[in-house]
């Protein structure tokens, strides 16, 4: 088969083996990819941020968190746009070869050269609002390949919020990797080369290398989980090694800049 | 392959800018001008675009977000 898109990135914000490894059985886009390609356990470094923000502009610039200092999506009191970042991104470099859809470094999510609004606007946690997200997500990512372009980068938040309020109900978050895994599932065959990586993984709070959250919301909810620093990484066809969240970037500029 | 139409600079312009790019990763004129150019609408469109999202939008995602705690 000749696959006009050379690579597909699939980032899974939130994604933790702690959740995929023994549930492979009930997640079988996952367990495909795994046997197809290599997998693996990036560690973020220390000193960086174990946040979305940083580590999204990080995985798509090169640029590390320490120098970009992109954190948080509001900063002082100023909902942070894309041209709050100091960095160029690979679609800046490579503008017509990339096509990207909501990739969480700004929210609502930023999409290049293509056009999609979130319910809610990327920031929700109503059930209804995600699914109906994961949905539509998966419908523009699969209209996006069927346009052929050589790099299509598409992003899911979802585990990120629920696991943030429902991390150690085992059965609820694992219906919600269900649902990605086979949203995946209906694109992923699409393109010669795959990567799917997580921004970082997830724990209960007070497990974390660095403790990002709060233990309670603001509107009162407890928070259940919280970020840990072992995101998850699977690639199938890729020449180079995917060790942190820049090596997207370079693999990206290496394949098409 | 991307179409193309063709735009005509003056030689004056044009011979500074064969200078210009002389060792650089730009193989033509058109090239480096392409990539001007692409710079200047992409980020007039930008602008247009956060122009378009009304002030009553971010109050709402601001709130969203404080719910969810990423502030
Ligand atoms: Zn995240």
């Amino acid at each position: 088969m000749i696959f006009v898109t050379k690579l597909l990135v699939i980032g899974v914000d939130g994604a933790t083996w702690k959740v995929i490894k023994p549930n492979l059985d009930s997640l079988p886009v996952f367990k495909k990819l795994c046997g197809e390609g290599k997998s693996g356990t990036i560690v973020l470094p220390e000193g960086e941020a174990v946040i979305s923000p940083a580590i999204w502009t990080t995985m798509f610039s090169g640029v590390p968190g320490s120098k970009h200092g992109h954190e948080k999506y509001v900063k002082d009191g100023k909902l942070q746009s894309r041209d709050d970042i100091p960095v160029e991104f690979c679609w800046d470099k490579i503008p017509d070869k990339i096509v990207a859809l909501q990739v969480p470094f700004v929210i609502p999510p930023f999409n290049w050269n293509c056009d999609y609004m979130p319910p809610g606007f990327g920031a929700s946690k109503d059930e209804a609002e995600l699914r109906q997200d994961v949905e539509g997500i998966t419908a523009k990512a699969k209209e996006i390949l069927a346009s052929s372009p050589e790099c299509a980068i598409v992003c899911y938040n979802h585990l990120d919020r629920v696991q943030h309020f429902h991390w150690g109900e085992d059965e609820y978050v694992l219906e919600w990797y269900k649902l990605v895994d086979s949203a995946i599932g209906e694109f992923v065959d699409k393109a010669e080369k795959v990567i799917v990586i997580s921004d970082h993984g997830f724990c209960g709070v007070g497990e974390a290398r660095d403790k990002t959250l709060p233990d309670v919301a603001a509107d009162g909810q407890r928070l259940k989980g919280d970020h840990h620093e072992e995101a998850i990484i699977i690639t199938k066809g890729l020449d180079c090694e995917i060790k942190q969240p820049g090596d997207v970037y370079r693999a990206i500029m290496e394949m098409f800049g | 392959m991307a179409r193309h139409t063709t735009v005509s600079i003056p030689v004056e312009l044009g011979e500074k800018i064969k200078k210009r790019i002389e060792g650089t990763g730009f193989r033509s004129v058109s090239d480096y001008t392409t990539y001007v150019l692409r710079q200047i609408v992409s980020s007039a469109e930008m602008r247009e675009k956060s122009k378009g999202f009304k002030k009553e939008d971010h109050d709402e995602i601001k709130r969203r977000l404080k719910a969810l705690d990423y502030i």
